[in-house]
């Protein structure tokens, strides 16, 4: 049940986004008008209120930490047309710089930031250290349960699918490895990882190709010895765009849809039990600035605007059942079957016999 | 000062005798009082942050945050084999790089101000937009040139050589060297301008006299009296060498090759909650070979051995280099066109393509940038936080140094170290000490999320780059000039302003002008130090990279550049118009001193703007 992504494919998802563009999003005055862009009329209503108490306290932004912030920056503009005089303030922070803004905020007591948007690691590290204000948005059941913290101090609510972006001029689609094992053949050697140990996309999806039995010791070590080991993945798509790197095989779909929206030759394949989808959501901060903007912000989070606009502006999945993807895309459920669950509970745990097994199979 | 104040006491003499000794009191007061001042300001701008760090090598917790002591991070670090390889690594990369950059800085230093070589002119503006370009631009572009896809490079070499000839490749040892190399060159070449614009060409006229060549009188001559100028840039580019992140992350990386930055990247990118004490316990190593380094420059250099400027006749006549001319103008365009027009082009390029390496071209990157409404502003912050930031910190570096020319020699070497310190952290890791040890202190900390604890960032950022640009000018101002302005009368406020601010001003402006751009162009200190809601343009270029758009980035800092180019020619044309003017009070001010009298109106102190 290998999905290949081709060019005639991406042109039919291109087609359903710019639909779903034109018949949604591109069309406000049509959801102003009745509450399905919140999901019904009680949704529209709360939502409503949240926007008129935060107006009423004066509260005219949300500052959002987290790399994603600045990724999903054309979503903001939906959030300031549909309420006008509140504005979303991203800042790309991530990594240490994040951790050490957040950690002097919080030892200073001088908040700045009201939201935190990251992946489960940050998010659950910042729940750990007590940082997350808990809060139950009013359309919260519009979510499926296991994307709401049982204590409500966050939400889960986009997420990116990582497999194999590739050259196609350089890797033709019969070559293309059918397993993980096949990444172990000195036809692919070279391809482009970032250390597993850095927290990376390598990381995040070993910890659940891991969980899940797909990759043991000595498959990592395989993979190190043929793959070329990078501090970070990053800047190395634009070298899959000139050919110079063959394959990513745990790239970024999102950054996929874009490199080939721009025109690269680039392909996606995702392997059933090889590609791996990672959650994103948000956190209100205790001591935000902006507490009931942000309670604002995180309730529009999970309307069908906003979370159709994900896949529109923001080329990422959304996690509102009822919110279909374009038809080309991966197929999220068939993706997130084929792994063992983690729950975010036990997330951590998780990730720290992942870190133990890695560390002694490479070190 | 209070020698200078002495002597001129004892010059005094009748009824003016008391108020003189009351002058010398108060001024004694009030450079004590200044001193004190001056040491406690530098302890907290630079040894305070710095020694968190340093302390926060032996806590188990993050720098100003709860933990215990501990020395394991400290022998995990130091026992690593992987430290030792990137060391290693490091010291070769640095030591060659700024040995090859500092001779071609200084081989174009002095083409472009000792010699009437065609085309010569070209070069410091040549240099500005090299040294103006974001490192992480420049190792992109140069990663695109060089690509063994698609690159120009090996495009042009498969049109010439054959389809399978692929000679160019950025993403190696040697890519990475002579990229670094090239960069750096540009910037020994702007910090070495003042003191080539200061040489006295009567010295070298004494050698040519005296039977010596051409090449003899330079290397005898012009090189020896330019020893503490070339030391403090080599010191400089060791340590940048060693601190380098951009070059050799995006184009080491491929290459698996590992510098002590890429460590301490590693220390803090792959650890939760990052090993802020294994980063700092790498940046020992800056720390260490910077003060090998001073020390050397202190013992080598002592005071008053290299004074070049002096109040008896001084000329700097261009050199006439023959038939050798034309070589050399060879030599300019060859270097403008590998630093320059090469990696420049590709920037352009890049700017005007949908994605990185598509050879498509599209308005939208600029379109998308001037639409976004934080543009004009994160250009105005820019300005401020580059003109402000740099301002300060060569006025404070300046103040650093004369202070420390005035001073026992224990009380300059400390100043001077302290000067630079800040030097041995990574920006990142400075950064992050710099916030903590402002929010930890309670008046302090009503500073966070303004603009002004992100200008006190870039000053204590910039400043070390400062200091040895201002050292390197004071050094070659001779002390006798100041003593027979003072004997004559002129109050201390009077010399200062009147004769060592007017001989230092090159240095003060180029100075200026460097640390300025390369304020504009940080972005670990407004990252986390500005306020979310005015970013400077690095941040929003940053943000456009983190969004997955880099053609935008390049968009944008392609107009920032634009911006530094037009800043910079402003500031040459205003130096021009002022030059003369500034001359003719100078030499006024000059001859109603005493002490300076024997100036004849052809003779030229160190004064104006070069670049």
């Amino acid at each position: 049940m290998m999905k290949t992504i081709t060019r005639r494919a991406v042109g039919r998802a291109g087609l359903a986004v710019a639909t779903t563009s034109v018949l949604g999003m591109g069309a406000a005055p049509s959801w102003a008008d009745d509450a399905a862009w919140a999901g019904g009329e009680a949704n529209a209503k709360a939502i409503k209120q949240l926007y008129e108490a935060a107006k009423q306290a004066k509260q005219t932004q949300a500052v959002i930490y987290g790399g994603y912030s600045s990724i999903y920056k054309p979503l903001w503009e939906v959030f300031n047309q549909r309420f006008p005089g509140l504005a979303i303030v991203p800042t790309p922070l991530s990594g240490p710089q994040l951790v050490s803004k957040l950690d002097a905020e919080f030892a200073s007591g001088r908040h700045e930031a009201d939201v935190l948007m990251a992946g489960m690691t940050e998010l659950l590290s910042n729940v750990a250290k007590d940082h997350a204000q808990p809060y139950r948005p009013p359309n919260a059941g519009a979510l499926p349960e296991r994307y709401v913290d049982p204590q409500n101090r966050f939400i889960l609510q986009f997420a990116d699918v990582f497999g194999i972006v590739y050259n196609t001029d350089k890797v033709p689609g019969a070559d293309l490895p059918k397993k993980i094992a096949d990444l172990l053949d000195a036809k692919h050697k070279g391809f482009i990882m970032d250390n597993p140990l850095a927290g990376g996309a390598i990381a995040l999806c070993w910890i659940e190709l891991t969980n899940s039995g797909m990759i043991d010791a000595k498959m990592m070590r395989g993979l190190r010895d043929n793959a070329n080991v990078v501090p970070s993945i990053t800047p190395y798509y634009a070298n899959l765009t000139t050919g110079s790197v063959k394959m990513i095989p745990w790239g970024s779909f999102s950054r996929y849809l874009r490199l080939k929206e721009a025109g690269a030759q680039v392909g996606f394949q995702a392997v059933p039990g090889m590609v791996v989808p990672l959650y994103g959501g948000t956190a209100i901060l205790k001591g935000a600035p902006n507490p009931l903007a942000a309670q604002l912000f995180q309730a529009w989070y999970i309307t069908p605007e906003a979370q159709e606009a994900l896949i529109t502006k923001g080329y990422s999945y959304p996690l509102t059942p009822g919110v279909k993807t374009p038809e080309a895309w991966p197929n999220l459920k068939a993706l997130v079957d084929a792994l063992k669950p983690i729950s975010p509970a036990d997330y951590m745990s998780v990730r720290g016999k992942f870190e133990d097994t890695v560390r002694a199979a490479l070190q | 000062m209070s020698g200078l104040t002495q002597r001129a006491d004892a010059s005094a003499a009748g009824p003016t005798q008391a108020y003189r000794s009351a002058d010398a009191i108060r001024d004694r007061w009030l450079t004590r009082g200044g001193m004190g001042l001056l040491l406690v300001v530098v302890a907290i701008l630079f040894v305070w942050p710095v020694s968190m760090l340093l302390v926060g090598m032996f806590r188990s917790g993050p720098p100003g945050m709860p933990g215990v002591w501990t020395v394991e991070t400290v022998i995990r670090v130091f026992t690593e084999e992987a430290t030792y390889v990137a060391l290693s690594n490091s010291l070769v990369y640095a030591v060659l790089c700024t040995a090859i950059a500092t001779v071609l800085g200084a081989f174009f230093a002095f083409l472009a101000t000792r010699s009437t070589v065609p085309l010569a002119g070209w070069l410091t503006p040549a240099m500005l937009l090299v040294f103006a370009t974001p490192h992480v631009l420049y190792a992109v572009s140069w990663g695109l040139v060089a690509d063994t896809g698609n690159g120009m490079l090996n495009l042009a070499a498969r049109f010439l050589l054959g389809p399978q000839s692929t000679p160019f490749n950025a993403y190696t040892w040697t890519g990475l060297l002579t990229v670094h190399t090239l960069k750096l060159t540009a910037f020994c070449y702007l910090l070495l301008l003042p003191p080539f614009q200061s040489m006295n060409r009567s010295y070298e006229e004494a050698s040519l006299i005296a039977g010596a060549g051409r090449f003899i009188t330079f290397l005898r001559i012009d090189l020896p009296l330019l020893t503490p100028a070339i030391f403090g840039v080599v010191i400089l580019g060791c340590v940048f060498g060693l601190g380098a992140f951009d070059l050799p992350q995006i184009l080491g990386g491929l290459a698996g090759i590992s510098v002590i930055s890429t460590e301490v990247y590693r220390s803090l990118n792959y650890a939760t909650p990052p090993d802020y004490a294994a980063a700092s316990a790498l940046g020992l190593f800056m720390m260490v070979a910077l003060v090998l380094l001073l020390a050397m420059q202190w013992k080598l250099f002592g005071r008053n051995q290299f004074v070049t400027v002096t109040g008896k006749g001084y000329r700097s006549e261009r050199w006439d280099l023959g038939p050798w001319g034309y070589a050399c103008t060879f030599a300019i365009v060859a270097y403008i066109v590998v630093t320059l027009l090469l990696p420049g082009a590709q920037l352009v390029v890049t700017s005007f393509q949908p994605t990185l390496g598509v050879n498509a071209f599209t308005l939208h990157n600029y379109q998308a940038v001037f639409a976004d409404p934080l543009t004009a502003q994160a250009f105005r912050v820019t300005g401020y936080l580059a003109l402000l930031g740099g301002l300060i910190a060569v006025l404070l570096a300046a103040i650093v140094a004369y202070a420390g020319r005035h001073s026992p020699r224990w009380l300059e070497v400390l100043l001077d170290s302290v000067a630079v310190l800040p030097i041995i952290m990574p920006g990142v890791v400075l950064a992050v000490g710099l916030l903590l040890a402002y929010v930890s202190v309670p008046g302090l900390r009503l500073l966070y999320g303004t603009f002004w604890l992100a200008l006190i960032g870039i000053v204590v950022f910039v400043t070390p780059i400062a200091s040895r640009i201002v050292r390197g000018g004071i050094v070659q101002i001779a002390g006798d000039l100041e003593e027979a302005a003072s004997v004559s009368g002129a109050s201390r406020s009077r010399v200062l302003f009147d004769i060592v601010a007017p001989l230092l001003s090159r240095s003060l402006l180029v100075g200026w002008l460097v640390t300025a751009i390369i304020a504009a162009g940080t972005l670990d200190f407004p990252l986390l130090l500005l306020p979310p809601t005015t970013p400077n343009v690095s941040v929003l270029a940053y943000s456009y990279m983190n969004s997955g758009y880099p053609s935008q980035a390049s968009a944008l800092l392609v107009l920032l550049i634009c911006a530094i180019v037009a800043v910079s020619l402003l500031y040459v044309l205003v130096a021009k118009a002022a030059k003369s003017e500034r001359l003719v009070r100078l030499m006024r001010r000059a001859g109603s001193m005493g002490g300076l009298t024997n100036m004849s109106p052809g003779v030229r102190p160190q004064t104006g703007a070069s670049i």
